[in-house]
């Protein structure tokens, strides 16, 4: 692996991995950093190994929130915005931070991959442990949902 | 109507606090080090013009080129004790010193390095 090579990978999914990880605890930065020393550990080429990072972050993120004693491992117990304020006619960041908390986790999972990691069905499946088409009828149901939250319908 | 729904949700960008990224390169340094080199065949870093004193006390043997302004980074080949791997300790001691990671590169050199003539063109790859 190349020093470039990680730097253009964390560019395109730092970011990304950290919004993955906090579906599931609440030190997300610290699970994405123990994901990626492992990357570098086994020498992986990153670009070719994205989906792998993802599963490691989700294991790990998984785990973290079993192992806290302090507060159930859900979502909305998280104040830490997700989104940067937006600007323009972009949709309201709190807003659909709130609506996507709402939904059920098979569901955000698959809309946080798709949208803002830019992985496709087919690496999307085996992370939420789902065939291509349910991952597909995931993210079909959940944008109407959240369409209907925000009231865009 | 979806697609435009869907852009507009992508467009959101996830915040966050950044995660350790030297902790990272230091340890992909670590990984990049061979241990059961001839000459340093693999290396190193481009460290500031500005720390001769690493230069004089690390780089023993070679000098592959400095730069001739403090601003630029300088190449240099890190020279092991011919049986032992180079000491982590004295990358530690470069970071926690300079507190400049963006100033080094790490380079692997991917081809044995025999002669002064080798280095030069492997590095010259890299040289900023």
């Amino acid at each position: 692996m190349k020093l470039e090579e990680l730097q253009r990978f964390l560019e395109q999914h730092e970011k990304c991995l950290i919004l993955y990880a906090r579906q599931w605890c609440n030190t997300p930065e610290d699970v994405v950093q123990e994901a990626l020393m492992d990357l570098v550990r086994k020498q992986l080429d990153p670009m070719q190994n994205t989906a792998w990072v993802y599963t490691v972050v989700r294991n790990k993120a998984v785990s973290v929130a079993r192992r806290s004693t302090k507060q159930k491992p859900m979502v909305g117990q998280d104040c830490e915005p997700w989104f940067e304020p937006n600007t323009g006619d972009a949709i309201d960041a709190n807003a659909a931070q709130l609506h996507l908390q709402e939904l059920d986790e098979p569901i955000r999972e698959v809309l946080v991959l798709k949208l803002w990691s830019g992985l496709s069905f087919e690496e999307i499946a085996p992370l939420a442990q789902c065939s291509k088409s349910e991952a597909h009828r995931r993210y079909q149901q959940g944008l109407e949902l959240l369409r209907k939250k925000m009231g865009l319908l | 109507m979806n697609n435009d729904f869907e852009n507009k949700l992508s467009a959101l960008t996830p915040t966050s606090k950044s995660i350790n990224r030297d902790a990272l390169f230091f340890e992909l340094g670590k990984q990049q080090k061979k241990p059961n080199r001839q000459v340093s065949a693999f290396l190193a870093g481009a460290i500031a013009a500005s720390f001769p004193w690493f230069f004089l006390t690390q780089v023993q043997s070679q000098k592959i080129e400095t730069s001739p302004s403090p601003s630029e980074p300088t190449v240099v080949l890190l020279e092991p004790a011919k049986s032992e791997p180079y000491s982590l300790l004295e990358y530690r001691k470069v970071f926690e010193a300079t507190n400049d990671l963006p100033s080094l590169h790490y380079v692997e050199a991917s081809t044995q390095v025999e002669t002064l003539s080798d280095i030069q063109k492997e590095f010259s790859l890299y040289h900023q």
